[in-house]
């Protein structure tokens, strides 16, 4: 059921990779993905995968784990593929059938396309299974933390994550609960069309709402009697430093985007 | 006596919520002394919750004034410094724990005082210790059970050294082992750590174990004395919506039936002695 | 009609890591009429177990029967078997969606198919039955309710039902002593009057005590006792050793035995306990 969402799974560890600071984990996953998107040609997806590879080694996890990831998203990538095979124009003509022609162009960007998707989702996983939700959260604030000189609001919106992640559990199993409530009571949350079906999830969905209402309410009296007042002056338990895993890890990125780039000027 | 001897001093205490009419309490006066264990009974809607909230600065007096550690909370400047002095823990244990990992939250107070690091870190380790809860830092909170969360709770107020915590109904969503835990540890905290509790509950059972009982009602308070003084009154009690110890109210039947027990018995192990006496007088 | 559990097997999270067995060869009849009192602590099975009993879970094996229908048959209508047990689950206030406690309690009648008429009449009596004011509560928001009436609202919701049996998982939770008699004392008068079946999971030996005319016990997901309250209050030493207390006339009675005092077993109430001291009281002495 709900229960079953990998999500942002985080996998615990003490991998050279775990180890590093999350800043540096966002802005290198950030620039691989930069990095992926300027790859043109197929000897630069090799790479792009040998790099992963290397890294997914080092954390400890197993890369068939990681591929596990993308599966439920084979559906948008085929379509994306799919779309892009139908609507690139192209002149070296492969193959044609009635309206539809089928181009060596159209047929490479797709793939690309495709890739790309890949790589988004595997890079991105590669930082959530080896970065808690915790250290994720402060990473982001702290990225963030130049931006509120201009008002952005990065301590509120960690704090908002921090909160949504904590809360996450508790209201599955509360959304579990009424919903037996109510199947005691006849309701019935399987049959009927999609409107009736709708229409049922009513007295699912209220009493969600006014339990989250409360919860929050409850929440916020807790915090504040925990002298909560925002982000200023606030220190962390944690505090974040910066290691020789971490330029290693900065050195070895910018390695690979400069190869990258050669590649595509040498073989592009 | 001395100011600094009483933590929390009411003096004719009055609290009206926004676009209420009745007063939620209503010229409340009373005191919680050093080290003392202080139990506030009451039916729902007696006010015991309400005045819960005005000893941690949450709520501020509409009328009287309440003193926490000599600062008063209606001004503004100290809220925070009341709020460290007075911990509080709520009623359910699910929508009090901030944090996605136990030692996290254990270290969220700390963290909005601005302590130093170093400082949380050890600060977080003996709080845990002392409410048993070491082995389960690294946690999920929602893999915990009711009283482990309650004693989270009660280890996130513990970390800022407070003088008062006060516990909010905090065992009234709890099984009985839950609660036992958690008024296990307060009692422990209370004798040795001489940190005084205030405990705001329906169940008499706990009130019992306290040195000293107010019982609410209509906001203002209805009874007071030591648990034997007030569930002694059997009727009282029982008219303000609260439940006698069985005990008690056994040795009032007894009484009742013409026999020479004492009227405040509270326990199983006094009501043994009593039958003991009574046997070997005749 | 009757209740009747087979070698009932259930498993959570059944081969993975966390797999627990929730529920170990459990069999047991719960009888027309009858008044069960299911005590045991947090985790012995005993919400999984009830759960059961309306088809809200269904068995790793074994099987469950109400009034002969088998709840793993994919025959069985499970709609009818939920009107014929009526499951309150802890804290059902929380289950309140309707704008107005009439439509709220309306909610079961409607989705089994009555009519008008049938359904004002069940609502009616549902709210007689909780005691809460038709006429003044009736149009009334749910979510204006103190926390005691909200409760009644969500019983008299499972009640409109018109169940033969009713469950009711920790009913007393979280209320103070005077909404806990209220509660307790409609179930009492449910079972008395309509004659319905009640099943009373609950941590309140003492409540147990007052209502109960079986109790069954459950430890690590299986029965360990059943028997009247006299029998099973009687083995204090057990219950403790599974966390489980028992009424303070029990404990009484036992400390008094041990102390020398003839007391016989088996009593557990207070109106018991009283007679026996003022027994001795009388006599004036000791039988050791």
């Amino acid at each position: 059921m709900l229960k079953d969402i990998t999500l942002g799974q985080y996998f615990p560890g003490h991998s050279p990779i775990h180890r590093m600071d999350p800043r540096m984990k966002l802005i290198l996953t950030i620039a691989y993905i930069v990095g992926v998107f300027m790859v043109s040609n197929l000897p630069g997806y090799a790479l792009a995968l040998a790099f992963l590879y290397l890294v997914v080694r080092l954390s400890g996890i197993r890369f068939a784990y990681l591929l596990k990831g993308v599966k439920p998203l084979r559906f948008i990538i085929l379509f994306t593929f799919v779309l892009n095979l139908l609507f690139t124009e192209g002149e070296t003509v492969l193959f044609s059938l009635g309206f539809f022609t089928l181009t060596a162009e159209a047929l490479e960007s797709a793939t690309f396309f495709a890739l790309r998707l890949v790589f988004l989702v595997m890079g991105t996983s590669v930082l959530t299974l080896t970065t808690s939700p915790v250290q994720l959260t402060d990473g982001l604030e702290r990225l963030m933390r130049p931006l509120q000189r201009f008002h952005f609001p990065a301590h509120e919106l960690a704090m908002m994550m921090t909160i949504a992640l904590r809360f996450i559990p508790t209201l599955l199993e509360e959304t579990d609960k009424i919903q037996k409530a109510q199947m005691a009571r006849g309701a019935d949350f399987e049959s009927g069309n999609l409107l009736a079906r709708a229409k049922a999830m009513i007295p699912l969905l209220v009493p969600l709402f006014v339990s989250a209402f409360r919860r929050a309410n409850d929440l916020a009296m807790a915090m504040e009697a925990r002298c909560y007042r925002g982000g200023d002056h606030r220190t962390r338990l944690r505090e974040l430093r910066y290691t020789r895993l971490d330029a290693i890890g900065a050195l070895a990125t910018a390695a690979f985007i400069a190869v990258v780039v050669l590649e595509g000027r040498l073989l592009g | 006596m001395k100011q600094e001897e009483n933590r929390i001093v009411a003096s004719d205490l009055t609290y009206v919520y926004p676009d209420a009419h009745k007063h939620a309490v209503d010229g409340v006066s009373m005191r919680v002394r050093s080290g003392e264990f202080l139990a506030i009974l009451g039916h729902n809607g007696s006010g015991k919750s309400t005045l819960a909230k005005l000893f941690n600065a949450l709520y501020v007096p509409t009328g009287g004034t309440v003193w926490v550690c000599g600062l008063d909370t209606r001004n503004d400047d100290l809220v925070f410094d009341i709020r460290q002095h007075a911990g509080m823990v709520f009623q359910n244990p699910d929508n009090q724990i901030v944090a996605t990992v136990v030692e996290e939250d254990v270290a969220f107070g700390l963290e909005n005082n601005g302590v130093p690091p170093k400082e949380i870190r050890v600060r977080i380790d003996e709080a845990l210790r002392a409410v048993n809860m070491s082995q389960y830092a690294q946690k999920a909170p929602h893999m915990l059970s009711g009283g482990q969360k309650q004693r989270v709770a009660i280890a996130g107020v513990l970390a800022m050294k407070p003088d008062v915590i006060i516990l909010d109904e905090s065992t009234a969503m709890l099984d009985p082992s839950g609660r036992a835990e958690v008024m296990n540890t307060v009692h422990r905290l209370n004798r040795e750590e001489g940190i005084s509790v205030v405990l705001i509950t329906h169940y008499m059972s706990e009130a019992a174990t306290a040195d000293y009982v107010i019982v609410m009602d209509e906001g203002k308070v209805a009874l007071s004395g030591t648990p034997r003084e007030v569930f002694s009154q059997v009727e009282r009690v029982r008219a303000l919506g609260l439940d006698v110890p069985p005990m008690t109210e056994l040795a009032q039947m007894l009484r009742s039936g013409g026999l020479d027990v004492r009227g405040d018995v509270l326990t199983v192990d006094e009501m043994v002695e009593e039958v003991c006496r009574l046997s070997s007088s005749i | 009609m009757s209740i009747v559990i087979e070698h009932l097997n259930y498993i959570y999270m059944s081969g993975g890591p966390y797999e627990t067995h929730a529920l170990h060869d459990v069999s047991l009849t719960i009888e027309d009429g009858e008044f069960v009192g299911l005590i045991g602590h947090t985790g012995s099975g005993k919400s999984t177990l009830v759960q059961h009993l309306n088809g809200l879970i269904m068995p790793a094996s074994g099987r469950v029967l109400v009034d002969g229908m088998d709840l793993s048959d994919k025959q069985t209508d499970r709609r009818a078997i939920r009107q014929k047990v009526g499951l309150v689950f802890q804290y059902p206030e929380n289950q309140l969606f309707e704008e107005t406690v009439e439509k709220d309690i309306a909610f079961g009648p409607k989705n089994l198919g009555l009519n008008e008429a049938e359904i004002d009449r069940r609502v009616r009596d549902a709210m007689r039955r909780v005691a809460l004011d038709y006429d003044a509560l009736h149009d009334r928001s749910v979510f204006e309710l103190s926390g005691g009436q909200m409760r009644r609202v969500a019983i008299a919701g499972v009640l409109a039902m018109e169940p033969r049996v009713l469950v009711l998982d920790e009913p007393c939770a979280g209320l103070d002593p005077r909404g806990r008699e209220e509660i307790l004392g409609l179930i009492r008068d449910l079972h008395r009057e309509a004659g319905t079946t009640v099943v009373m999971v609950s941590h309140s030996m003492d409540d147990v005590a007052s209502l109960a005319e079986r109790v069954i016990v459950m430890n690590h997901g299986e029965v360990v006792m059943d028997g009247t309250p006299r029998d099973v209050f009687a083995c204090g030493e057990e219950l403790r050793g599974m966390g489980l207390d028992v009424p303070q006339a029990a404990q009484l009675a036992q400390k008094l035995r041990e102390r020398g005092f003839g007391i016989p077993q088996g009593i557990y109430r207070i109106e018991e306990i009283r007679a026996e001291i003022a027994r001795i009281a009388a006599q004036g002495g000791r039988h050791a």
